[in-house]
């Protein structure tokens, strides 16, 4: 039949979401956590009893469900993005606010995971695998934050009708730094609370 | 309809993010294997579930082959950065004996 005429004129054209600047500003974080596992993996190095001491302190469960929810989170922005690229405009908000209750929801199980340590005596100061923990994790926390605040600046504007089919920069660029919070997440996870 | 099979893409990419996750967990609970195939296999997991959101969540399957590849780089270097240090630095060998 006509395979020949669909095979190059069907093919999608290869396209980046969001505008590109995001993508340097998500490299650009992306190196400077690679630069903070290393450290985390050297100053292991240095004091590796010390660091098992403090993991063993960890409750893995917490992350585990930290995960969980950040990968939740995540589909629902995809399932936003894609409501809005077909134009079913009165789903956006649905998948946002869904999206920002589990930002919520992971700020929670932090605040508790935090407090359990605190109330414990556990300081960044108690030893140099607290230290680590809490810089990872609350630099993370502090991406979490800012992303939950953008998703419901985002809410807002899309029950105004911000975003469709011909007006998705914005909400995929935001969408893409969701995602990289979850993708930083999968490997700073295993990083504190995993690795022997 | 396309909205539908996007939609349907990105439910089984969670599901498989979500049973990547639970066999992580499987793995941490599991008896018998030394720490290093067990912290191997988890930073394994780890490479295939980020690799997952750069290419499905973020869209970059797609995306100019540069980007593409420069992010896929980033999840393979940072997953090999950990173990590597971890292996060659005597982390790993601290934790053989019990």
């Amino acid at each position: 039949m006509n395979e020949r005429v669909t095979d190059t004129a069907e093919k999608p054209a290869r396209r980046l979401p969001g505008v590109e600047g995001v993508w340097v500003f998500l490299a650009a974080d992306m190196l400077f956590f690679t630069a903070l596992f290393v450290s985390t993996m050297i100053g292991r190095r240095d004091a590796a009893e010390v660091f098992e001491a403090g993991r063993l302190t960890l409750d893995p469960n917490y992350g585990g469900i930290n995960t969980l929810i950040l990968l939740t989170s995540s589909w629902f922005v995809v399932l936003a993005v894609n409501a809005a690229k077909h134009d079913r405009l009165d789903e956006i908000p649905r998948w946002l606010l869904a999206a920002f209750g589990c930002g919520v929801a992971f700020g929670i199980s932090k605040a508790f995971e935090y407090g359990t340590k605190l109330s414990a005596g556990i300081t960044p100061a108690s030893s140099d695998f607290y230290m680590y923990y809490f810089i990872l994790t609350g630099f993370h926390l502090l991406h979490v934050i800012g992303g939950s605040v953008m998703l419901l600046v985002f809410w807002k504007m899309s029950r105004r009708r911000a975003f469709d089919s011909r007006r998705l920069a914005v909400l995929e660029s935001g969408g893409l730094y969701w995602h990289m919070v979850d993708l930083l997440w999968i490997i700073l996870f295993p990083l504190l609370y995993l690795m022997k | 309809m396309a909205a539908m099979s996007l939609n349907r893409a990105a439910i089984l990419t969670w599901a498989f993010l979500v049973c990547a996750s639970i066999a992580t967990g499987l793995l941490i609970g599991g008896k018998g294997l030394s720490p290093a195939i067990v912290v191997s296999l988890i930073l394994l997991i780890a490479v295939f579930k980020a690799r997952m959101i750069v290419l499905h969540y973020m869209e970059l399957k797609h995306a100019p082959l540069s980007w593409r590849l420069a992010f896929e780089l980033w999840v393979v270097a940072a997953a090999a950065l950990i173990l590597g240090i971890w292996l060659f630095t005597g982390s790993a060998a601290n934790c053989v004996a019990p």
